[in-house]
């Protein structure tokens, strides 16, 4: 980077949705600038100065799901200091989250803005899943695709993925799928913000075990497999030292970003080989080179498990498993609390919750907290450096960013 | 054969409970099937006939099916992507869904007039339990050609088919209630097989299970359960006069008695709140039963239980908050229904807990002993008089319809 950037005042709301107690799809629920607002606040109210030089905000289908676009509109009522500031809203699918806070640091590394504040948001729970795949298949093609695609259509394309990982490595994979499940909801039960916080089902992994029903859903997958439909909202600040100083804030409260790793793959083009996340280990490969890091480096990790099958694919595509042989590895327990790479204690998308615009910022605050050592499920860091990847739709948008504590500097 | 005949169905008494719900199951198979054979839906090639003398509820009838329909759509979502692929202008779940429910819905027609039924390929009946008033309205709708379904629970098919000279083209084709969720049909045939054959196949179409019966009053369900009724009272009328209790505590522990030591969902005496005393009372006379005079003597005060139009539970034999009874003698309970219903092993578990109740010698172990020997021979009598074909023909119409956790056959196991 041309100059140094950090991240700070992170917030997540509860990622709300069926699995937690409170849910009764009968009952009105939270409105999105209830939880606009709350996250703000949980942001705001850990600065000592709330002088902020501009707002992204990030959402994947507000249109669709709240029939409400024109977001910047929406970040002076968060952040009454960013009235008449620049602000701008951000979109890309899934991935909508790391693409927010890639927008962030543009502004900052361009010398426009010191103190940027970031928030990412989703509402899908006014929604049936029914109809809800409808919406989320516009982050594939959908005039071309969305026809001839599966009524569950997201979990489909995986399915596809899972299917011919299964032909090329063998059905003992989906052990390492149960497995990946059953680690999401254990982490998730030490998040109280978590979507699955009160899952107390005793055998999760037999669960995660539970063969297709290819009538009522897709082959290859079980509902276990897959993240949930979420309502959620994240927030934090991406600040310059200059920014840090503004506001008040100490070193040992705030992230450096040392590396970013952004790749976006051709939406009308499917995937090569389905076994294989090409953008995302490009957008890895590109991080780590712009931090100079290798993988040996990095002490804690948040991917992106929209379905188990992801997880398994990323592991592959970032390098810590050969290919085919991530489920071993999940399987081997490397991606436990107390593994060789701690991953998604947050619980992850299948555990913590998904709502798709907010993850990638999600996904930040937690690895945030994981190395200023405040996390709720908080893992004993071997080193200073997180990454998180943030991927929207089948592979094609795609930011990987690697962040570092600051506490033996 | 039946795709043809369900070209064209009517559904008289399509506004009561039963007849809306069955409504809904044939409209469901009727737009699947016109959809598959086709390609297309509300074509018009299929004509679903509702008859009600209340034209007021035609409208809410109407906002009611397009929500079930729906529901029916979402869930089979997966079906009616692939029926509708050709068609290039259906693209997205609620685009097909839409579709669906639209042109179901132009299948539908409404009508007051029982007459206009005639001509009707299928004809089901779910009006009153009154011989005479199925009877004339049979009378009324009577082709040379139809096939005539009754959803009588209770009154002889025989009766009804020579009264309104239906030359056996009628079928008892008694769904339980809610039609919607409940997968049991009771069939009771007549001499002719064609129909018994199409009977069997639309039981199938509308993924439910059938349980041939003989034509006689109550068949096996109500057979099993208003002989049942007679025994709780009849155990009553012991402890009242044995035992010298009141006739509220005695029936408040005959009931508990079957609900907790005999697990079942509810107590014999809430079930029959449950059903409405009147509608007990008028079964019980359909099948010449004898009349207890407690049953008398409540439905002529008018206090008959039913549900409330929320749904909740009226007044009967006992007093109701919500669906909760209030009046209870808080006998001890092992398992619940609720719980066993969820175990694999509950009849293991059920087995044991019998035996014990067996064993022991306190009022209600006795009470309950008693009962379900009483039901045993209830069932043994069904099978004997040929009115169920087997023992576990009346175990599955216990299981299915009256959500008992165990049949009989458990019962005689526990002699074995």
């Amino acid at each position: 980077m041309r100059k140094k950037l950090y991240v700070t005042a992170g917030f997540n709301t509860v990622y709300f949705g069926s699995g937690r107690k409170e849910f009764d799809p009968i009952k009105p629920m939270r409105t999105f600038d209830e939880y606009l607002k709350e996250t703000a606040l949980g942001t705001l109210s850990q600065l000592n100065s709330t002088d902020l030089d501009e707002g992204v905000i990030g959402s994947f289908m507000s249109g669709r799901f709240l029939k409400q676009a024109n977001l910047p509109g929406f970040l002076p009522f968060m952040c009454p200091n960013l009235l008449y500031k620049p602000c701008t809203a951000v979109e890309g699918a899934c991935g909508t989250g790391g693409r927010a806070i890639a927008t962030a640091m543009r502004a900052v590394l361009s010398d426009l803005s010191d103190s940027v504040f970031v928030t990412a948001f989703e509402m899908q729970n006014n929604m049936k899943a029914v109809y809800g795949a409808d919406v989320l298949a516009g982050a594939a093609y959908y005039q071309k695709e969305r026809k001839s695609g599966h009524a569950h259509f997201f979990p489909a394309l995986f399915s596809d993925r899972a299917k011919a990982y299964f032909a090329q490595y063998g059905v003992d994979a989906r052990k390492g799928m149960a497995k990946w499940f059953e680690q999401a909801i254990t982490s998730a039960r030490k998040n109280p913000k978590a979507q699955e916080y009160h899952n107390s089902i005793e055998d999760l992994f037999q669960l995660g075990m539970t063969d297709p029903n290819p009538k009522m859903f897709v082959e290859a997958l079980n509902l276990y497999d897959c993240s949930k439909v979420s309502d959620g909202a994240s927030s934090l600040i991406v600040v310059s030292e200059a920014g840090l100083q503004k506001l008040g804030l100490r070193k040992n409260e705030v992230v450096e970003i040392v590396g970013l790793g952004e790749a976006e793959g051709d939406i009308t083009v499917p995937p090569t080989d389905l076994t294989y996340l090409t953008t995302t280990a490009i957008a890895v490969q590109k991080a780590l080179q712009s931090a100079q890091l290798s993988l040996k480096d990095i002490g804690v990790l948040e991917i992106h498990d929209c379905f188990s099958i992801t997880a398994l694919l990323s592991l592959e595509a970032i390098g810590y498993a050969e290919k085919g042989k991530a489920w071993q590895f999940i399987l081997d327990g490397h991606t436990a609390k107390d593994g060789i790479i701690p991953t998604n204690l947050s619980g992850g998308l299948i555990g913590f919750g998904h709502p798709t615009g907010a993850s990638g910022v999600r996904q930040m605050v937690d690895l945030w907290e994981q190395l200023l050592h405040k996390a709720p499920h908080q893992a004993t860091l071997k080193s200073p450096y997180g990454m998180m990847i943030s991927m929207g739709g089948n592979d094609k948008t795609v930011t990987c960013m690697i962040v570092r504590s600051l506490e033996n500097c | 054969m039946l795709n043809n005949l369900l070209k064209k169905v009517a559904v008289i008494g399509a506004a009561g409970k039963m007849g809306f719900q069955i409504a809904t199951l044939l409209l469901q198979e009727m737009a699947l099937t016109e959809l598959a054979t086709t390609g297309k839906i509300g074509s018009g090639a299929y004509y679903l006939l509702l008859i009600d003398v209340d034209q007021s509820k035609f409208f809410p009838l109407k906002k009611l099916l397009k929500k079930s329909i729906q529901k029916y759509a979402e869930k089979n979502i997966n079906i009616l992507r692939e029926k509708y692929a050709d068609n290039p202008l259906l693209i997205s779940n609620e685009e097909i869904i839409q579709a669906f429910v639209e042109g179901a819905l132009n299948s539908v027609y409404f009508e007051d007039d029982v007459v206009k039924a005639k001509g009707s390929h299928l004809i089901f009946e779910a009006i009153y339990e009154s011989v005479e008033e199925k009877v004339t309205l049979f009378k009324k709708v009577k082709s040379e050609k139809g096939f005539y379904f009754t959803n009588t629970s209770s009154i002889p098919i025989q009766e009804l088919n020579l009264q309104a000279h239906l030359e056996n083209r009628m079928i008892g084709f008694h769904f339980y209630n809610p039609p919607e969720v409940q997968k049991l049909v009771e069939l009771i045939p007549l001499k002719n097989e064609e129909l018994l054959k199409i009977a069997h196949e639309l039981v199938k179409r509308l993924n439910k299970i059938a349980v041939v019966a003989k034509d006689a009053p109550g068949f096996i369900g109500n057979g099993h359960f208003m002989r049942e009724c007679l025994f709780a009272f009849h155990q009553a009328d012991r402890l009242m006069k044995e035992e010298h209790f009141t006739f509220q505590d005695a029936i408040t522990l005959v009931d508990e008695v079957t609900q907790k030591l005999l697990f079942r969902p509810m107590g014999i005496f809430q079930l029959m709140d449950y059903v409405g005393l009147d509608i007990v009372l008028n079964v019980l006379t359909i099948m010449k039963l004898p009349l207890p005079v407690a049953l008398l003597y409540q439905t002529s005060q008018n206090v008959l239980g039913g549900q409330n139009p929320d749904g909740t539970q009226k007044k009967g034999f006992f007093s109701y908050e919500g669906h909760e009874k209030k009046e209870a003698r808080h006998l001890p309970i092992s398992f619940s229904w609720k719980t066993l219903s969820k175990m694999t092993n509950r009849e293991e578990v059920i087995k044991k807990e019998l035996q014990n109740t067996f064993r022991s010698d306190h009022l209600e172990s006795r009470l309950a002993k008693e009962f379900l020997i009483h039901s045993l021979e209830i069932a043994e009598n069904l099978v004997k008089e040929n009115v169920a074909h087997s023992l576990k023909d009346v175990d599955t119409v216990l299981k299915l319809g009256f959500f008992h956790l165990y049949g009989v056959s458990l019962i005689k196991d526990l002699y074995a």
